[in-house]
């Protein structure tokens, strides 16, 4: 089965695992990136560039399914079609629900081109049943999270589980409860697939309850419903619905969200993960810190950037802050 | 102490914002304005009108088409092009430095790093609404919404989806017709036919200045400073659909002495250049170059139709050069080089703009093949401090060589 190597969870993987394409989400790898260097500058969003390290590098036959989340990404399309052309969709992605037809039609444009790939059309019930899988996927995902919001799973374990979820080359096992006395903290970033910051929450022994992060808490919040009619409705619809990430439109939306969740969690702290130039988390950063300390909710920022390994003074701020509660 | 650094001292102690604010300095100032160029006077009337609030305040992103603004009646205030003032005026510093103390980070782009600083140091005038499209930068998109929250006002984005297809172009259609009634509610002011014929016949003649223009840096040798076009690019986004649109471009036609000296290189602009005071245009001048045209100021759109506005504007937002993917760019990079009889291409890469310089390889390699030499100078159109003069003096020199 080809991989369809994916970059942001506004992209229905239901589609691809229709047309039987492997969706893996392409995660960041810390390291220097001498390939993807010939191709994007070095001030362009260190997640883009590592993807794009990573994509020269395979050996296998994929698809890029890419959704136009931010320049970095265009810009990364454009590199990937110089290299792999023919097999790089980029997916429009409108920043409300109010736009979801237009989003439904775009579907409908990723579906031809995955036909066209396939050379066949999808046969009825193809997508309800792709469909259905994501969605048990997605509710075994939802019994973590009740845990993990309860402090009961390590940093790591939560890692790996949402590494496996966004691979659909894995399966879900069973996740061990782990009950632990420590800090609990909730992480607001982009991507975060360094597991060296993972072992450092470990460490610091943190209880991960809750988390803002692109691949995260809030795909388990994606409900999709299903339709006798279109079947590409319900999934442009659950996929605008869900809780907005910083380059949508309904921010107001997501600040009230995001402070409601902090809140009833009743972290020790939060810890804020922005990508090195990704210029939308970077927009939301003095509203954010303005909304914590209004509050007086403990945070640090702990700037992420895939060409350097996590810093020591990682773990030294993290514990400075967590000294100011 | 000298006129600039007395205006500096202005700016920095608060003071110059009350006068900004006071009407008295508008009547002093218009017993001088008969003599001044069209420019000074379209600048001052914007000025007057945003800062007394004679008219509803629009605060708007460089690319959203401004007919709209002027038929309802608003006038555009463009903070990526004030940004561009403030720097031409050597004041960028302080401003910059207030939004990054206020947690906007020195990896954002400066034009809009600085329209934040001038936001929270209250050098703006109050808007009414804030409105900007997601084309050409997401930057754009967030620093508005930033803006427009921190003025508590209604912020109205245009998405600019793809290519420009018949589905790109009606959804375009449909935001800016929901845009306008919305706006038409919230002014108590509806558009009539008479104001479109008005904005968009406006924006017509000023397109027509355009191409005469055009024509001429054709000319070998050139006789339009390139240094100029790619000073007055705000100046044509923001004049659009106003009376002063053709009299400012027809002003400027006009004082372009058509017997130019002659010119030792031929070069074709990428992106915008530095605004603040640096060495690069007159260097580039003694070494007889001439920029015989830029992307920005060569953004032309089709003629507006003002039975169909929304259309005609969708039009005209989807005739720029950055959507879609980066091969759209590069063919109308070869074509205007072409046109030009351009030697070689310069990309200043703007260092916190992701959508051009993100490109600037990709394009370096796809004119390579053309037979077309690029030069990528890393820089910031904005803020002074990223300036490396000597390097990039050494980076010209070397191009220059090649050619």
């Amino acid at each position: 089965m080809s991989k369809a190597l994916w970059n942001c969870s506004y992209l229905p993987l239901e589609l691809p695992l229709a047309f039987e394409f492997m969706p893996v989400r392409m995660t960041g790898k810390t390291g220097t990136t001498p390939r993807a260097d010939r191709f994007l500058p070095v001030n362009l969003c260190s997640y883009a560039r590592s993807f794009l390290e990573e994509s020269l590098l395979m050996k296998d036959e994929s698809v890029f399914l890419l959704a136009d989340c931010c320049d970095s990404v265009r810009r990364l399309a454009d590199a990937l079609e110089h290299e792999f052309p023919g097999k790089v969709f980029l997916l429009f992605l409108p920043r409300s629900q109010d736009n979801w037809e237009f989003f439904r039609e775009e579907l409908r444009r990723l579906q031809g081109f995955l036909s066209q790939l396939k050379g066949t059309s999808l046969k009825d019930g193809q997508i309800l049943e792709a469909t259905e899988i994501v969605a048990q996927r997605r509710e075994r995902f939802r019994e973590w999270e009740a845990l993990k919001r309860e402090g009961l799973i390590r940093p790591l374990d939560y890692f790996h589980a949402l590494q496996a979820l966004n691979d659909f080359s894995q399966d879900l096992e069973p996740v061990k409860v782990s009950p632990s006395g420590g800090a609990k903290v909730f992480l607001l970033g982009t991507n975060l697939d360094d597991e060296e910051v993972w072992e450092i929450f470990e460490e610091l022994e943190l209880r991960i309850v809750g988390d803002d992060l692109c691949y995260g808490e809030k795909q388990g919040e994606i409900s999709c419903g299903f339709s006798r009619g279109d079947p590409l409705e319900p999934l442009a619809l659950s996929y605008l619905s869900r809780p907005p990430c910083p380059r949508m439109r309904n921010l107001e939306e997501r600040f009230s969200d995001l402070l409601q969740k902090i809140e009833e969690r009743k972290v020790d702290g939060v810890l804020l993960f922005p990508t090195k130039y990704c210029d939308s988390f970077f927009y939301d950063l003095p509203l954010l810190h303005d909304m914590l300390r209004e509050r007086g909710i403990p945070f640090v920022v702990l700037e992420q950037d895939y060409s350097q390994r996590p810093a020591e003074q990682l773990r030294t701020r993290i514990e400075a802050m967590l000294e100011k509660k | 102490m000298n006129l600039g650094n007395f205006v500096q001292a202005k700016l920095q102690d608060g003071s110059a914002i009350r006068l900004l604010r006071s009407p008295w300095i508008y009547r002093f100032l218009s017993l001088f304005l008969r003599s001044q160029s069209p420019s000074v006077r379209f600048s001052f009337h914007l000025a007057r009108d945003a800062y007394l609030k004679r008219k509803p305040v629009a605060f708007t992103s460089l690319f959203f088409p401004t007919e709209l603004v002027y038929a309802l009646g608003m006038v555009p205030f463009p903070l990526e092009v004030i940004a561009a003032l403030i720097s031409s005026m050597g004041m960028a510093v302080p401003f910059l430095k207030k939004a990054e103390e206020e947690w906007y980070s020195q990896d954002l782009c400066s034009f809009h790093r600085l329209g934040m600083g001038l936001a929270l140091q209250d050098y703006l005038p109050q808007p009414d609404v804030v409105l900007s499209l997601t084309s050409l930068c997401d930057g754009s998109h967030r620093f508005f919404y930033n803006v427009s929250r921190l003025f508590k006002v209604p912020h109205f984005l245009i998405e600019v989806p793809g290519n420009g297809g018949k589905k790109d172009q009606e959804y375009v259609v449909r935001q800016l017709k929901r845009t306008r009634m919305e706006l038409e509610a919230l002014l108590e002011r509806k558009i009539k036919k008479s104001d479109w014929e008005d904005s968009l016949g406006y924006s017509n003649s000023l397109r027509e200045e355009l191409l005469k223009i055009y024509e001429l840096q054709a000319h070998v040798p050139c006789p339009v400073s390139g240094e100029a076009a790619l000073g007055n690019v705000g100046l044509i986004f923001t004049c659009a659909g106003s009376r002063w649109g053709p009299e400012l471009i027809s002003a400027w036609r006009k004082s372009i002495r058509e017997n130019a000296s002659s010119e030792n290189y031929r070069l074709f602009w990428l992106h915008l250049r530095p605004y603040y005071p640096a060495p690069i245009f007159a260097f580039l001048k003694e070494r007889g170059v001439s920029i015989v045209g830029d992307e920005l100021s060569n953004y032309i759109w089709p003629r507006l139709d003002p039975k169909n506005p929304e259309l005609s504007l969708s039009s005209k937002i989807y005739a720029n050069f950055g959507l879609g993917p980066i091969k759209n760019r590069i063919d109308n990079i070869v074509r205007l080089v072409r046109e030009r009889k351009a030697q070689g291409v310069v990309n200043f890469s703007h260092r916190g703009c992701r959508q051009s310089t993100g490109g600037a390889f990709l394009l370096k390699e796809a004119l390579k093949e053309k037979g077309i030499p690029c030069l990528i100078l890393d820089g910031d159109c904005v803020d002074p401090r990223e300036l490396n003069w000597e390097q990039m003096r050494t980076r010209i020199e070397g191009f220059l060589e090649i050619l």
